[in-house]
């Protein structure tokens, strides 16, 4: 990742282990005699953690995970509302740093804002993926592939099998298999695993759920869920909640999202292709089935 | 030499011995203290990770006394998995302790232990980052060999090199703790530290009559740097 030239990246430590102090949350830059507030958010493997300095609370952004620095600049128009609600505290802040005592002169400030993270590429890094392991949990907005379970008139239940862009852990997040130490309520394959292979008998995968309102955009309330999702189907959906104990709240309204694969006759016959975001056939009977199929492009 | 033997069963006659390669040591990296510890520099730790293949992390340490004691543990880390139930914000940590060869603890102390390290790393890892989900710790004891038998004292022994064995599996499991988290033992109290011993995470005691609980805390903070800089150590 771009590690930037700026001033105040030059302190920042290559390579750290959890509790390393990486940097403060605020920090000023001096770019064409123009003051530059920078704002550190935390991204992934660190934390902002309340340290108490010379008599003085100091917020300061810690590693939480081995790994390698990264910083990356956040577009200002997308922190722009977060921004706004703390510009009284960017100038709290600044007013008690002892490089911030001439900032509040008034003349326009540029605030830029910059994401830091800790990842390790060592173990958990692939070629195939450009974002960087953390955890595998589904966030909000995260695009996940998913199983479906089973259906009915309301909803479709699925069971999430990876997140897009992150690697799976070890143990796929879901314990462990074979011979060793089993996690309490046992596991599935960890290096064996395989997106056919994970059971739902088992019941150890994060399960989902999927409204029949959530199956597409448009003409959402006479959506048939049988006309959209069989049992068996690999879907593409995008989280919308963290859900309930044991549910997410997942959509596939958006023309990127549905199935991508499926086999005819409840999976009986042999895998489908999409032709049209409704359909699917068989290539070889040429047997036609409804289904809500993701844009493969 | 024609006269051919029937009473046993032999080999075809144009056998030969095995030849086996010869065994080539097995380098480990080790990581000693040398010097800083109390007992003239004899205290010795052997630290190794990623072991077990099928957790998400694992370690392995050894920790030498310049005496007889010896405490071998290994800990793994499964996790985070989906948990059943009501909704939970935040990761819930479960730590199973257990003597994986001979037994000197009972029930009642190993489940002492399981609370004592489950309330330190829950105020270490970073549970708020695992909504839903639960991160396990499996933590062996594979050998203990001390002088002393109370069994107080044994317990108080072997709880640093458990918390530090810990700490190095999440490390490698890439679950996010907000520091490294070890621990210092005097007499019969341990003290578990972090932020370089401007936090306490846990205080076990099995001294009844502490007069100066300061000086005992000064005291595990000593040896707890001295466990965190191995640590930090084998990390770097």
């Amino acid at each position: 990742m771009h590690r930037y030239k700026m001033k105040p990246f030059k302190n920042f430590p290559q390579t750290v282990i959890p509790g390393d102090l990486i940097c403060p949350i605020f920090d000023v830059d001096d770019d064409n005699k123009q003051e530059v507030v920078i704002r550190f958010l935390t991204g992934t493997g660190c934390k902002q953690e309340n340290f108490r300095v010379n008599g003085k609370n100091v917020d300061i952004i810690v590693a939480t995970l081995k790994g390698s620095v990264s910083v990356e600049e956040v577009p200002a128009d997308i922190i722009e509302d977060d921004d706004q609600e703390d510009s009284e505290n960017t100038t709290f802040v600044e007013s008690h740093e002892t490089t911030g005592g001439d900032a509040s002169s008034g003349n326009s400030r540029v605030i830029k804002s910059f994401k830091v993270s800790v990842s390790n590429p060592s173990k958990f890094a692939s070629k195939y993926v450009d974002d960087q392991f953390v955890n595998n949990l589904p966030q909000e907005g995260d695009i996940v592939l998913a199983r479906v379970t089973r259906i009915s008139l309301q909803r479709i239940t699925v069971e999430i099998l990876a997140v897009e862009n992150s690697p799976l852990p070890i143990d796929s997040g879901v314990g462990s298999n074979g011979t060793g130490i089993i996690a309490a309520a046992g596991g599935s394959g960890a290096s064996t695993f395989s997106v056919s292979q994970v059971s739902a008998d088992l019941g150890e995968t994060f399960r989902g759920i999927i409204r029949s309102q959530d199956v597409r955009a448009t003409d959402r309330d006479r959506v048939k869920v049988m006309e959209s999702f069989k049992p068996g189907d690999i879907i593409r959906a995008q989280v919308l909640s963290l859900g309930d104990g044991t549910h997410y709240y997942l959509t596939t309204a958006r023309n990127d999202l549905g199935v991508v694969f499926a086999k005819s006759s409840n999976g009986a016959g042999e895998q489908m292709y999409a032709i049209d975001w409704q359909t699917m056939i068989s290539p070889k009977t040429g047997v036609a089935e409804k289904r809500k199929c993701a844009k493969p492009f | 030499m024609s006269v051919q033997d029937r009473r046993r069963i032999l080999g075809p006659a144009e056998a030969k011995p095995l030849q086996f390669a010869a065994i080539t040591p097995v380098r480990t990296v080790e990581n000693r203290d040398d010097g800083n510890g109390n007992k003239s520099g004899k205290e010795s730790v052997f630290i190794s990770t990623d072991l077990v293949t099928n957790a998400n992390g694992s370690s392995y340490l050894e920790y030498m006394d310049g005496t007889s004691d010896q405490v071998l543990v290994m800990s793994s880390v499964f996790g985070p998995r989906p948990l059943r139930g009501s909704f939970q914000s935040k990761a819930s940590v479960s730590i199973q302790f257990k003597e994986v060869t001979l037994e000197h603890l009972n029930t009642g102390e190993i489940k002492e232990i399981c609370t004592f390290l489950t309330n330190v790393f829950n105020a270490v890892i970073n549970v708020e980052k695992y909504p839903k989900s639960g991160i396990d710790i499996f933590i062996d004891l594979i050998q203990h060999s001390n002088s002393n038998p109370t069994e107080e004292a044994n317990i108080v022994n072997i709880l640093p090199t458990c918390i530090n064995s810990i700490t190095m599996a999440l490390v490698d499991a890439g679950i996010e703790i907000i520091d490294l988290v070890s621990a210092g033992s005097k007499d019969n109290s341990v003290v578990a530290f972090i932020r370089n011993g401007h936090e306490i995470v846990g205080i076990w005691s099995d001294d009844d009559n502490v007069t100066d609980i300061s000086k005992l805390i000064e005291e595990c903070k000593a040896k707890y740097l001295v466990n965190k800089q191995t640590l930090v150590q084998y990390l770097k």
